[in-house]
């Protein structure tokens, strides 16, 4: 078997057995958008609907994502298990860039099913849903990017996650502002996918 | 010779780890590395991993030129860490064909061998349980397991018993010998100098990152060796005994308190029963005993430390 294939099946293994990570990643989101949050439909929530409150967490917990895979790295390569996987015959990044894509797809996975439901269960009207999709998948990218640095950079893991938690989280807070500025500013049907 | 270290040196700031390291391993011993806490054992295994980089001097595997980017060279070897470092969120049989499958194995060839070495752990039982439900001592057969997995030629083991229960120990201990009994080349570190002393054929010492000794176990005792001591408890002390020992060739010394002799004599003098045959004729002996030194006696006598100062 081809050892990335090998290795990125490893993590994608770990990952999904991580019960407190996938409870981070899906059902707390899908908690918050089915349970803690309510918009009446004549009196929008901040001036947000549904379609803009739900791709402000879907994003916001996607940002994230890449911490759950750094966790995993950290262990592995510089940590408890650092010089029994190096002894191998596998180059390092190689470890590095399989942990990142498995969490990216579970990441991703997690992102689509919280959309699926929620469009299910709440009166939500996308109608570009493919720029959320886009946003997302930008926004996955550079949080995994960004803990890929991480793990290169930081010697451990708890300067790297406090870091990255000081970092992710001012995007977050930014990152529904930027999305309802946009809106404000660029009259673009594109933009439009936050209908309500 | 299957790896070579010469004049290797690894600095950590003011820290000499290994200071003109000389080490040479050859195909099929078993060669005991035996030092205390902080002499440097970790660092030249590591160094000898390529997982480190040496400052200066060589450091060869195979024929190869060791180094952070030689991955050919870890196709053969095996590293038994000190911790146990299996994925304790996979199975012991996950763990194996993971580890496998980075040695490059697949299909029947990795399922062959995960039989082999879950047998030789004596973990087949336990094949599908999560190492966190195992006891200390099975955690590490399966930490072995899993470098034993790809067969390894050159198998490296830092310290493979620190806290376990004596039973798991001498499995372990076992292992390591039909291991070697199948020509596999190992490198064994251990503060423990019974463990060496037991499986190895060669032993060296080291201090402060330097190899102050080798040799085999009688070599090594033979280097600090200069007297032979034999305590003998007479049933009655006389005169006569002490100076019937006294006349002994070889015989140094005879210090008597009580009906207890102590009789020092040159080493080799080979007099141990001519001792025994005199006492035995004046008066009896109640009780007997003569001082071996060991690896402990050698350590102190080269260090002026002792091997668990630390520990």
């Amino acid at each position: 078997m081809n050892k990335f294939r090998l290795v990125f099946k490893h993590y994608f293994m770990r990952l999904m057995k991580d019960k407190l990570g996938l409870a981070l990643q899906i059902i707390l989101p899908l908690f918050i958008i089915l349970f803690m949050i309510n918009i009446p439909d004549e009196h929008p929530y901040l001036g947000q609907g549904w379609a803009t409150l739900i791709s402000n967490y879907v994003i916001s917990f996607s940002l994230f994502g890449g911490q759950w895979a750094m966790g995993y790295i950290f262990d592995d390569l510089k940590e408890t298990r650092k010089w029994r996987l190096l002894a191998t015959p596998v180059d390092e990044g190689l470890f590095r860039r399989a942990a990142m894509l498995a969490s990216m797809l579970i990441s991703f996975t997690n992102s689509v099913i919280i959309i699926t439901v929620a469009t299910i269960v709440r009166p939500v009207e996308w109608n570009n849903l493919w720029l959320l999709i886009g946003i997302l998948i930008l926004t996955i990218l550079l949080s995994h990017s960004f803990c890929y640095f991480l793990t290169v950079v930081m010697k451990d893991y708890k300067s790297a996650n406090g870091l990255s938690n000081f970092i992710l989280m001012g995007l977050a807070i930014i990152g529904g502002g930027i999305i309802m500025g946009i809106q404000e500013l660029v009259n673009l049907d594109a933009f439009t996918f936050i209908h309500d | 010779m299957i790896a070579s270290m010469k004049n290797v040196v690894k600095v950590y700031g003011e820290v000499r780890a290994l200071d003109n390291l000389n080490l040479e391993i050859a195909e099929g011993e078993v060669l005991g590395l035996l030092g205390p806490n902080g002499s440097g054992k970790t660092t030249a295994i590591h160094t000898l991993c390529g997982l480190i980089e040496a400052n200066s001097g060589d450091v060869n595997v195979f024929g190869m030129k060791q180094d952070i980017r030689n991955l050919k060279t870890r196709q053969q070897m095996g590293l038994v860490t000190q911790e146990v470092t299996v994925f304790k969120d996979l199975t012991a049989i996950e763990n194996l064909r993971y580890f496998g499958g980075l040695y490059g194995l697949k299909g029947a060839e990795l399922e062959a061998n995960i039989k082999e070495v879950l047998e030789f752990v004596e973990l087949t039982d336990r094949a599908h349980k999560k190492p966190g439900t195992f006891s200390g001592g099975m955690q590490r057969r399966l930490n072995i397991a899993c470098s034993l997995v790809h067969k390894p030629k050159f198998l490296i083991m830092d310290e493979p018993t620190v806290a376990i229960d004596p039973q798991s120990r001498n499995h372990i201990l076992e292992s390591v010998k039909q291991i070697a009994a199948r020509g596999t080349t190992i490198l064994y570190t251990s503060h423990y100098m019974e463990e060496v002393q037991e499986i190895c054929s060669r032993i060296v010492v080291m201090d402060a990152g330097r190899a102050i000794a080798s040799g085999t176990v009688e070599e090594l005792i033979s280097q600090i060796q200069h007297e032979e001591t034999v305590r003998i408890t007479a049933i009655t002390a006389t005169d006569i005994l002490t100076n019937q020992l006294k006349a002994v060739a070889g015989v140094k010394s005879v210090n008597v308190t009580g009906n207890k002799y102590v009789i020092v004599s040159s080493v080799g003098s080979g007099n141990l029963n001519r001792i025994l045959e005199i006492a035995q004729r004046n008066g009896g002996v109640a009780d007997f005993n003569a001082d071996k030194p060991n690896l402990e006696d050698v350590f102190l006598t080269l260090t002026g430390k002792k091997l668990r100062d630390e520990v």
